[in-house]
């Protein structure tokens, strides 16, 4: 469950941050002593999604969207009315999201 | 025949690989706020009878978390692998690592006490508080995991 950010993180014990590149587009951490995942982060830009349960308040927090829905096994099924995406769709929605960044950038 | 509780499973880089017999397919999901903090949402795991054969052991990293548990991982991708009593060989497996997930049903909620409100299984469970669920694992444990 992640949490969408964009623009610069600030980090304590970086030097504790695992990076596994798990795609061509984007990277998985995690700390290196317990295994706790802590964000994914698009490959070459200022996004990324931070784990929900690593966050210290999560009082705030709203479950809104599903993405990946094509490859969820049938076993569970959230309750919550959420915005469902399939892969190619959340993966199209990153990169739309990606190209406005870089516009802006110019 | 081939028993349909063997199953076999890896963490996402591959370094680790393990096989396992299942106690049964049921999934039972975690809510305490250790296993949410550990793997971004709570945890879904399966019950081993005895403990997994693995390859790749050196990539394996061990948490103790606790007095009564131990959380392993891969050192390489970070893939959460399983939750195990400490110092004995009673594991769970996350439910994510298994290779095959189609017969898996998803039967009890455990820690539901320490659920946050944002979000909600609709399957229908048994929902268990932590104290009740941690006596199936260790005798006479009241808390932590």
């Amino acid at each position: 469950m992640g949490l969408m950010h964009e623009g610069e993180v600030v980090f304590g014990g970086a030097e504790n941050i695992g990076v596994y590149k798990s795609s061509d587009w984007g990277e998985r951490a995690f700390c290196k002593l317990c295994g706790t995942p802590l964000y994914w982060h698009l490959s070459g830009s200022d996004t990324y999604s931070f784990s929900a349960g690593a966050l210290d308040d999560q009082s705030g927090l709203r479950f809104t969207m599903e993405i990946f829905v094509d490859e969820k096994p049938a076993f569970y099924e959230f309750a919550n009315d959420t915005l469902r995406l399939t892969g190619a769709e959340a993966m199209a929605a990153l990169a739309g999201g990606a190209k406005s960044e870089e516009a802006r950038d110019g | 025949m081939a028993d349909e509780r063997e199953a076999s499973g890896h963490c996402l880089c591959g370094a680790v690989r393990f096989t396992a017999t299942l106690v049964s397919h049921d999934v039972q999901v975690c809510h305490c706020g250790m296993c949410r903090r550990w793997t971004g949402g709570p945890l879904m795991f399966v019950d081993v009878d005895g403990a997994p054969a693995f390859e790749g052991r050196e990539a394996i990293g061990i948490y103790r978390s606790s007095e009564v548990g131990e959380r392993g991982f891969c050192t390489r991708c970070g893939s959460i692998l399983f939750w195990k009593v400490a110092g004995e060989e009673r594991y769970t497996m996350a439910a994510g690592s298994l290779d095959d997930a189609s017969r898996l049903a998803l039967k009890t909620e455990i820690f539901i006490e320490d659920k946050p409100g944002f979000y909600d299984f609709s399957n229908a469970t048994k929902k268990v508080v932590g104290s009740e669920a941690m006596g199936a694992y260790i005798s006479g444990s009241g808390e932590t995991n």
